[in-house]
């Protein structure tokens, strides 16, 4: 089972949202002002969900909105890393 | 004496002969052909398993040119979303998703390309629609489709020298059969767009044949960074210039794979 969802970590989370679930996750960089955030969204398997919703680690859950309009509604923005 | 009715000569007569890329692969082409529209081509994990329907995530897609260079993802969140529409099936990418060859293609035994592409892209952020490498800057025997600002689409073919051939004003949203033929030692690159020629250039492409190396689609470097916002209707990858006839019919399919008018 999938649950569709973008989840957003603070960069003081970030590693160990990553032990719950796996390195290739929160591997895209937002910011806001100064601050860091790293995102993940699409399919999660729902275990993996669950772990990351009950791990108290995330900063925002979204299972509504596409991810260019989450990251907007937090006002964050996505950093292009080339 | 011949009856009525009898036969003299009977003639053999093709009516419809029905186009597939398989074609453009039975002579040993190198290359790639992934087909959003056959469900059977797909599975949601990684490894193979477990059907996919509309609506499903996509962590396999079978390359159909029977060169065996399946594309795959192993991390469930970056995997697009199988979706259809109007009868057209599509993989789904929402900023945040890619795909990647389980293993390299193999492309050193020539230093010719074509490629199709039938996409939808949402935006014109700076995106890898395809890319032949984990980034086409770091060595050579690399290629690439990207959309970038202005309604950017470029096809870049690098040699040992990097070679783009950019054609703008084609604004987000859009929907587009892309076309690009290019050979490093004839510094040859074209781009076409929706059954026309959009863009070329001529600059020197340096030395050397295509390499091998992975293939990343929808974003760069399993999903890393420069990702799709889009749709992904079809993917053939060829390691041959194609005939006049060849890149007709070929585009021909894309678009009616793509729901776009040539």
């Amino acid at each position: 089972m999938n649950t569709y969802a973008t989840i957003i970590v603070a960069n003081a989370n970030k590693a160990d949202a990553q032990a719950l679930v796996g390195e290739t996750f929160f591997d895209i960089l937002l910011k806001k002002g100064l601050r860091k955030y790293w995102v993940s969204s699409g399919p999660f398997l729902t275990t993996e969900y669950n772990l990351l919703v009950d791990s108290g680690l995330t900063h925002a859950i979204n299972t509504e909105d596409s991810l260019a309009d989450c990251i907007l509604s937090l006002g964050m923005t996505k950093v292009i890393e080339e | 004496m011949i009856g009525v009715g009898a036969t003299l000569f009977k003639v053999a007569t093709t009516v419809g002969a029905v186009f597939t890329p398989a074609s453009l692969f039975r002579n040993g082409e190198q290359g790639a052909w992934y087909d959003p529209s056959d469900l059977s081509s797909m599975f949601q994990n990684s490894d193979g398993t477990t059907a996919v329907a509309v609506g499903d995530p996509v962590g396999y897609i079978r390359d159909k040119s029977g060169n065996g260079n399946h594309a795959i993802q192993a991390t469930s969140a970056k995997r697009p979303t199988l979706r259809e529409s109007g009868g057209l099936y599509y993989l789904e990418f929402n900023g945040a998703q890619g795909l990647r060859t389980a293993s390299n293609i193999d492309f050193t035994g020539t230093d010719t390309m074509s490629a199709f592409l039938g996409v939808k892209k949402d935006n014109d952020n700076n995106t890898s629609l395809v890319e032949f490498s984990n980034t086409i800057g770091s060595g050579s025997g690399k290629f690439r489709f990207a959309s970038d600002a202005s309604g950017l689409y470029r096809w870049s073919s690098r040699g040992t020298v990097l070679s783009n051939a950019n054609s703008t004003g084609n604004d987000a949203p859009s929907t587009n059969v892309l076309t690009a033929q290019s050979e490093i030692s004839e510094d040859l690159n074209i781009l076409r767009i929706d059954g026309t020629q959009a863009a070329s250039s001529t600059t020197n492409q340096g030395d050397g044949n295509y390499s091998s190396d992975l293939l990343n689609i929808g974003a760069r470097n399993n999903a890393l960074s420069l990702h799709l916002t889009g749709r992904i209707y079809s993917l053939i990858i060829r390691n041959v210039l194609s005939s006049d006839a060849e890149i007709n019919s070929t585009e021909a399919y894309v678009a009616s794979k793509t729901g776009v008018s040539l």
